[in-house]
């Protein structure tokens, strides 16, 4: 092959140079805004994040709240079940009566006002000692049912001297009310 | 590998030249009676080659290749195990201490393999002592240099191949003459020869030595040194310095400066290619668990609601029982979730309830208190009934709550 003269060289390397700058300004300019496109893209997508993330956050201390208002009352919400809650909430309460030591009168259950997003009222009588009235005040509020004292009246009871009669009037809340209910925004 | 050289120097003698591009520098040297340079050339030569370097502080210094003459010049063709570079060095110096007069660390040497036979390995090496490097080596870092050094008479054969395998290179210059002995075509000793190219008597003494005779000027070994491919470099320290002359140093850090500036530009754009599935698919979990995020906000007003519903019934008694006077028999007490607080009891006496009524207001807890009925008893007590009304649980005092005394003191009284 023939060996190229200088001149030649130079007007080969001078073609490349407008070559590459050719490239650079048309095909660069064309890959450049791909790659613009590209990463408005992705900015969009990481403000989204950054979106989600301020909306989250706030959610991380009414978690830590929930769960220890769920160990308070040793209740969680979403395992309640419509159908058997009365049943299991007058079961645990006439358990809470007699594991305190109150000997458990007449029951009686009756529907809830709606409006009150209650689902039955349990009338409870019983009597025992003060002590264990006490005992079972406190246990009402642990038995795994969200219950509510309406109302409390305590009176001496003839019949036992030194007991005292209990008669409670308490209120089964309905979880599905609060479900079904418009969430104000966090 | 000369490309890693860009500037080239002779140290001859009885003169210096020195080529940077295309400028060249000679200057005829003067020495002293102990070989070294006088003080006033010594001068004049750093003037010169400082002004023909021109060097600037914020340039890396050019690497020189200094070629220096036989004079103090060792060289040895050694036999060693083959092994590899850490370890032929290491053989080496062991092969130098046993072969050379001075110990390796008194000597500025470097080294060539030459090729394997029969298991082992020839190496060809070049000593000299360690002052007469070092004081060039300080005389051309004073000119803003950095200098590397091999020997003109190795740099020779670049340019003039030995005719035979087996020959004598002669280079007489107008005081005195190099030898180089060549054997298989690789030198193999190198000798300094008290004779004058200009001495009428050469070709007599010569006249039964077959090879070559040169008389090279120092512009001609210029030319030889750029022409060296891979010069053997005698080092001052037993470093990588050939390595390191070898490495186009600035290129690697202009390259590498270069990579990170189109690193920096791309980044945020290389960024957005790799990341963005990554992130997508994140984002896409997220916001599936999103849905859960009302379910929590129900639970949480559920519980609180039952939490602020909850009348506080045992508060309440125990601060009946705490502020009633001793002696008082309540037979009834109603209490509803709204706070409505009434009592039926027995007491001793109107002082009694009116104090009863006093405490329980000043305890913060009821918004009001009245007794609604006192009835004096024929037992000279009082039938009192009274209602109260409790305060919101924020504007309630705190409950204080006295615990019993310690049982053992008890004991002690």
């Amino acid at each position: 092959m023939r060996t190229l003269t200088g001149q030649e060289k130079r007007t080969i390397r001078f073609g490349s140079i407008l070559l590459a700058l050719y490239l650079v300004l048309f095909c660069g300019a064309a890959v450049a805004k791909r790659f613009q496109a590209r990463r408005e893209a992705y900015r969009q997508l990481t403000r989204q994040a950054q979106d989600v993330r301020d909306e989250i956050r706030p959610y991380q201390d009414k978690v830590d709240i929930v769960k220890k208002l769920m160990e308070d009352f040793r209740l969680d919400p979403m395992t309640l079940s419509r159908t058997s809650l009365v049943a299991q909430a007058s079961a645990a309460i006439q358990k809470a009566a007699t594991d305190a030591g109150v000997a458990p009168g007449p029951i009686r259950e009756s529907p809830g006002r709606g409006m009150a997003k209650e689902m039955a009222s349990i009338q409870f009588e019983g009597s025992g000692p003060v002590p264990a009235v006490m005992a079972l005040l406190h246990r009402l509020q642990e038995t795994g049912s969200p219950l509510i004292i309406d109302s409390l009246q305590i009176g001496s009871d003839p019949k036992k001297p030194g007991a005292v009669k209990l008669n409670l009037t308490i209120v089964v809340l309905d979880f599905d009310q609060w479900k079904t209910e418009e969430v104000p925004s966090a | 590998m000369s490309s890693a050289f860009n500037v080239f120097i002779y140290f001859g003698q009885t003169a210096l030249a020195a080529r940077n591009g295309e400028a060249l520098f000679e200057l005829p040297l003067e020495r002293g009676e102990n070989g070294r340079l006088t003080a006033a050339c010594r001068e004049r030569l750093v003037a010169g080659l400082r002004a023909f370097f021109d060097p600037k502080g914020w340039r890396p210094r050019p690497r020189a290749l200094v070629a220096i003459g036989a004079r103090g010049v060792s060289m040895r063709r050694l036999m060693l195990p083959i092994a590899d570079g850490k370890e032929t060095q290491r053989l080496l110096r062991l092969q130098i201490e046993s072969e050379f007069p001075l110990p390796p660390d008194e000597l500025a040497w470097g080294s060539q393999l030459l090729g394997q036979n029969a298991g082992r390995q020839e190496a060809l090496v070049v000593a000299v002592k360690k002052d007469v490097i070092e004081s060039c080596a300080q005389l051309l870092g004073e000119c803003g240099v950095n200098p590397f050094f091999t020997l003109t008479a190795l740099a020779r054969l670049a340019t003039h191949p030995p005719p035979l395998p087996g020959c004598l290179v002669l280079e007489a210059s107008a005081t005195q003459s190099e030898l180089l002995m060549l054997q298989d075509g690789v030198p193999s000793s190198i000798r300094l020869l008290p004779i004058a190219a200009r001495d009428p008597a050469m070709g007599q003494r010569l006249n039964h030595v077959r090879g070559s005779v040169l008389d090279l000027k120092g512009t001609t070994v210029l030319d030889e040194l750029q022409k060296l491919n891979a010069p053997l470099l005698l080092q001052l320290k037993e470093s990588k310095a050939g390595k390191a002359a070898a490495q186009g140093v600035p290129w690697k850090w202009a390259a590498a400066a270069a990579l990170l500036l189109l690193a920096t530009i791309f980044f945020p754009y290389l960024e957005a290619v790799a990341l963005k599935p990554h992130l997508a698919k994140k984002l896409a979990a997220i916001e599936i668990d999103r849905g859960r995020l009302p379910a929590i906000d129900r639970e949480l007003e559920f519980l609180q609601y039952i939490k602020a519903s909850q009348p506080p019934y045992l508060d309440v008694l125990y601060l009946l029982a705490k502020v009633a006077p001793p002696g008082t028999v309540f037979d009834s007490l109603n209490m509803t979730r709204h706070g409505d607080l009434a009592l039926r009891g027995k007491m001793g006496g109107s002082q009694q309830v009116t104090d009863l009524r006093a405490k329980l207001i000043e305890a913060g807890w009821f918004s009001s208190v009245v007794v609604e009925e006192q009835t004096p008893t024929p037992d000279r007590k009082v039938t009192v009934r009274m209602t109260a009304v409790l305060k919101p649980s924020e504007s309630r005092k705190p409950l204080a709550v006295d615990s019993p005394p310690a049982k053992p003191e008890r004991a002690k009284k």
